[in-house]
Order: structure tokens, then C-alpha cells, then sequence
């Protein structure tokens, strides 16, 4: 199958009803992404319920130690469940989501060489390269989470310093409007670096060094493209955001239990939609670019 | 072992994650109890009495499910608040008298229930109501927080009601009730924490020359105790409040010599260069 369609290529919305199509023809390639929902809606449960038994065993003296005792009451436990989850959430992305990366790939390859789909044989084989998988989403996660920070930092310390302006604007403007846009293209870019580096692993059989270098060369030879296919879909995402940074008026309005609800819808748009639609985008582009490798 | 015993094992720990403790529980009812709270607090005149009544209600659950916990003292003083801020304070009085507190053991609260009594007076506009409140505090839990602040919130009420022969008299309360607390002390911090309250019934009253000795004092008794701080407080009330600025600047000066770590170095140069 060819994601460009009518072979005019790079026409966006031919893409996307390929996409679409190819979803359509077999919603089983989205098995995985329910899988890691799945696992991770069951991880929000666990630490929503980590003051209570018999979680308070593995989770209470950690949040004791490092934000202390006050966060094991009610609400001060919903505030910091968001922080707690994303740092979970980075754990399981490493450990499970490379795995269910893998799989969806893989179904999607079948898929689109119509063969037949076999979720127990797709889980073998990609888990053979588990590994690699595993090794190229915790350098993803990692980079993502260590480089997000630093324009934020900068920031503040700029601001911090007693400076109460930067390029004739003042922190209002770099904290509320720019930070945002820029975080939002910075992990455009880091996903588009690292995302042909997944279907090398379990499409070509490469190790996880020459994937991850052969996968940031691909990404280089169709960057723009890449920036788009990743761009689009990742959009879906800033309602969540804009929920997620404003947690504390909405627990405030509503309860603090709306964090759960808030973390969850998260799950359903980041994992289901958003991960679901970047990984067969790029995975069918892929295929499409790298058919006649050996 | 098989599938179906893993999901049991999945399904005994998903039962038990109803095991919210009897504290946990409490926390959240009294979160919403307050959230309701909250909105007869910003207007407590437009009130409609079904909402106060819905309110109290759910204090009173609290009250009624943990009779012997601290949110049962919350809850009982928050029905307590509910009825101060309606203006009815003679049954935000006899709610706050129905505190179940043992004395000896948490002095505070009490100090705490006997001070609200002693503001619903306040409110009401009766001060030597009130004021006897505020001395069987100062009597019956001398070291309690709450005693420790109170003969200067004394002092500041008669500063307000500008009656200068209250404020000396107040202030004078003041100095022989901290003397005689730091009769009782051995520590040297709690006789610096006396030493400092003196100071500062002295400002609040007006006092600056003894307010000064005092300050002086403790710089020299205390010296591990922020004695920078003492002197910066005292360069302020020479140059403010006595119209001497040589002496400000000799205080000044003490700090950049004495204590050039201090924290307040920057200030003293700052200071002296506007000397």
C-alpha cells in the first residue's frame, strides 16, 4: 500500500486517508496502543490509591521522603499525582511501550503486506528485540525529558537574575506564549529524531546503535515531512496540555478528584490517538522510503 | 498457576483499594465542608439560612462519624466561625464552648477556642468581654502560641482605639507577663524569644529609648541568636523614630564590622549610603 495514494506526493491529506483507510481496514494494528492505555490507566489507579492500603507499602515512604508527609492527605495527594504520574509514565514508556511500539509496527508492516495478523507471534518476535527497543525509548525519554526542561530554566534564571525584560518583553509573554510554543516544537523535533529509529529495529533487524543512527539519517533526508506527519497529529494534544496546566483551578472548581479524570483523558488522547497515528504515519512512510534497502 | 488465579489475585487487590483509611475519608468530607464554607465566608450577608444549615449539616456529620478525632475539633470550631461571621455571637460562643478538648493535654486548643470566644466579644463590640477571655488565656496557658502573641495584640487594640493611657498600661502588662514567663525558662532560646517579645511590645507601644535598651541587650546576650537583626531594627528606629542619625550609622556600621556574613550587609551599606 502506498501512503502517498495517487502518487502526488507529500500532499498532506492524502496521507492521512491512507492513514485513516488503513486503520479502517485493520483496527487491530491498534491493539497495542489499548494495551499500553490499558497499563498505563491501571499505574494512574495504583498511585491515585497510593495512601491506601495495600499500595501505602511501596508508595508511602517514597512521596514521605522526597515532597513529605503532607502529600499522603487529602487533596495535597491529587496535587502531586500528575508529577508522580509523569515520572511513572517515563518508566513504563521504557519498559512497556517500547515493547507495544514494537508490536504496532510490526502488525502494520503485516498489515500492509497483507498478511495475516497474529497478536501472540507479533509479541515473540518484537520481544526478541526487546532490548534495542527498550534501550532506544529510554535515550527518547531521557533526551525528551532532560531537554523539555532547559528552556524553562533559562527563563527563570534570566528572570531571576533581576532582568525584567528580553527583547523589549517581559516574563509574562516568555513564560505564558513562547515557552509553550516552543515546548510544543521541541517535542515535535525530538519524536521526528527518534521515530525512524523503531521500525529499523523491528522492520530491518538492526541493533540499537546503528538504528538509532541510521533512523536520525532518515529523519534528516525527509525532515520536513517528518516535522509535518508528527506535527499534526501531536496538535490533538494541547487541549490536554492546557487541561494539565490548569489542574489547580479545576480541582479548585470542581474537586480534586478532576485530576484523575484529567490525567486519564491524557491517556486516552496521548496513547490511543496521538502515539496511534505518529507511529503508522511514520511507520508507513518507512516502508515506503526504505522498500528497496536491502 | 493459572490465568484464573492471577485474575483473582488482580481482582482481591482491586477489592482492597476501597481501603481508604477512616482519616483519608474524614480529610476529604471536611475538604468539601470547607469548600462549602467558603462561600458563606465571602458573603455572609446575602446567605440564604438553608445554606448555612447545609453547611452545618455536613459539619455536623464530621462531628457525629469522628467524635473523638481532630476534625471533630475543626468541624465544631468551623460551626463556631459559621455563626461569627453571620453576626450571631452568642451561638458562635455557646458552639465554641461545646469544644470536647482535654485542657491539659492540648493547651493550644483551648487557648485557641477561649480566643475565639474572646473575638466574638471583640466583634460584638465588647472589649472588657473579651479582654477578660484574653487574660484567662494569658493565666491558664502561659506558654501556649497563642499566649505568647497576645499581649501585643492587646497593645495593638489599644493603639487602634488611640487610647494612649491602654497602651502604656497594656504595654506594661506586657514587659511583667514576659518577665515572669522567663522566670520559669532555662533554656536560652526561649529567653531570647521573651527578650525579642519584650522588644516588641516596647515598639508597639511606642516606647522607642527602651525598645532600643532592650534590643541592645539582646545583641549582647544573645549573640548566636541574629544579633545583625537587632541592630538593623535599632538603626531604623534611630533614624525613624528618635531623628538620630549618627547613632543609626554607628549601628550600621557594628553590622558591616561585626557581622560581615550577615545577610543584611547589602541593606547596611544601602542604608548608610542614604544617612
Amino acid at each position: 500500500m502506498s501512503i502517498m495514494g495517487d502518487k502526488k506526493t507529500g500532499r498532506l491529506l492524502g496521507i492521512w486517508k491512507s492513514v485513516f483507510g488503513f486503520i479502517l481496514s485493520e483496527p487491530r494494528i491498534l491493539i497495542p496502543f489499548f494495551i499500553l492505555a490499558a497499563c498505563e490507566t491501571f499505574l494512574l489507579w495504583v498511585l491515585a490509591n497510593s495512601p491506601h492500603f495495600p499500595f501505602n507499602f511501596v508508595f508511602a515512604p517514597p512521596i514521605r521522603r522526597v515532597w513529605g508527609p503532607i502529600y499522603l492527605h487529602y487533596p495535597y495527594i491529587y496535587e502531586l499525582l500528575p508529577r508522580i504520574f509523569y515520572f511513572m509514565k517515563i518508566v513504563l514508556s521504557i519498559f512497556v511501550g517500547s515493547l507495544t511500539t514494537g508490536m504496532a509496527i510490526h502488525l502494520i508492516l503485516a498489515s500492509d503486506k497483507n498478511e495475516p495478523i497474529n497478536l501472540k507471534k507479533t509479541f515473540f518476535f518484537v520481544f526478541k528485540k526487546y532490548l534495542s527497543l527498550m534501550l532506544l525509548a529510554a535515550v527518547l525519554f531521557i533526551t525528551v525529558h532532560f531537554v523539555m526542561k532547559q528552556p524553562a530554566i533559562v527563563f527563570f534564571k534570566y528572570f531571576k537574575a533581576g532582568h525584567v525584560k528580553l527583547l523589549f518583553l517581559g516574563p509574562k509573554f516568555w513564560f505564558g506564549m513562547f515557552l509553550p510554543a516552543l515546548s510544543f516544537f521541541m517535542a515535535v523535533v525530538l519524536q521526528a529524531i527518534f521515530v525512524y529509529s523503531f521500525p529499523y529495529v523491528v522492520i530491518k533487524g538492526k541493533k540499537f546503535l546503528v538504528a538509532l543512527v541510521l533512523g536520525v539519517k532518515l529523519f534528516l533526508k525527509n525532515w520536513i515531512k517528518t516535522l509535518v506527519v508528527v506535527a499534526l497529529p501531536m496538535l490533538l494534544y494541547i487541549p490536554v496540555t492546557m487541561l494539565r496546566n490548569n489542574t489547580a483551578v479545576l480541582a479548585d472548581k470542581f474537586s480534586p478528584e478532576v485530576i484523575v479524570s484529567v490525567l486519564f483523558i491524557g491517556i486516552l488522547i496521548g496513547t490511543v490517538v496521538v502515539d496511534a497515528l505518529v507511529t503508522i504515519v511514520t511507520t508507513l512512510l518507512f516502508i515506503e522510503a526504505t522498500e528497496h534497502e536491502s | 498457576m493459572k490465568v484464573r488465579n492471577y485474575f483473582l489475585i488482580f481482582l482481591f487487590v482491586v477489592a482492597l483499594c476501597g481501603c481508604e483509611s477512616r482519616e483519608f475519608k474524614a480529610e476529604r468530607q471536611m475538604w468539601r465542608a470547607h469548600k462549602r464554607a467558603q462561600a458563606i465566608y465571602k458573603n455572609p450577608k446575602g446567605t440564604p439560612p438553608f445554606q448555612l444549615a447545609q453547611v452545618q449539616k455536613e459539619y455536623q456529620k464530621i462531628l457525629d462519624k469522628y467524635p473523638k478525632s481532630l476534625f471533630s475539633i475543626q468541624a465544631q470550631f468551623s460551626i463556631g466561625h459559621l455563626y461569627l461571621v453571620m453576626g450571631d455571637f452568642e451561638r458562635a460562643r455557646s458552639e465554641y464552648k461545646k469544644l470536647n478538648v482535654d485542657c491539659d493535654k492540648r493547651g493550644n486548643l483551648c487557648a485557641e477556642a477561649i480566643f475565639a470566644i474572646g473575638q466574638s466579644y471583640e466583634l460584638e463590640e465588647k472589649w472588657s468581654q473579651a479582654l477578660i477571655q484574653y487574660k484567662s488565656i494569658l493565666s491558664s496557658f502561659p506558654f501556649s502560641s497563642k499566649s505568647l502573641d497576645l499581649p501585643i495584640y492587646i497593645i495593638r487594640h489599644y493603639q487602634r482605639t488611640k487610647d494612649a493611657a491602654g497602651v502604656n498600661r497594656s504595654c506594661d502588662e506586657a514587659l511583667s507577663y514576659y518577665a515572669s514567663l522567663k522566670s520559669k525558662t532555662k533554656a536560652e532560646k526561649g529567653d531570647y524569644i521573651l527578650d525579642s517579645l519584650i522588644a516588641r511590645s516596647l515598639i508597639e507601644a511606642g516606647r522607642w529609648q527602651e525598645a532600643v535598651d532592650v534590643l541592645e541587650k539582646t545583641v549582647i546576650r544573645y549573640p548566636n541568636m541574629g544579633p545583625d537583626e537587632a541592630l538593623m531594627l535599632k538603626a531604623v528606629i534611630y533614624k525613624n523614630k528618635l531623628k538620630d542619625s549618627a547613632k543609626a550609622r554607628e549601628e550600621l556600621q557594628r553590622i558591616l564590622k561585626d557581622y560581615p556574613k550577615s545577610k543584611l550587609t547589602k541593606q547596611a551599606q544601602a542604608f548608610l549610603g542614604k544617612l
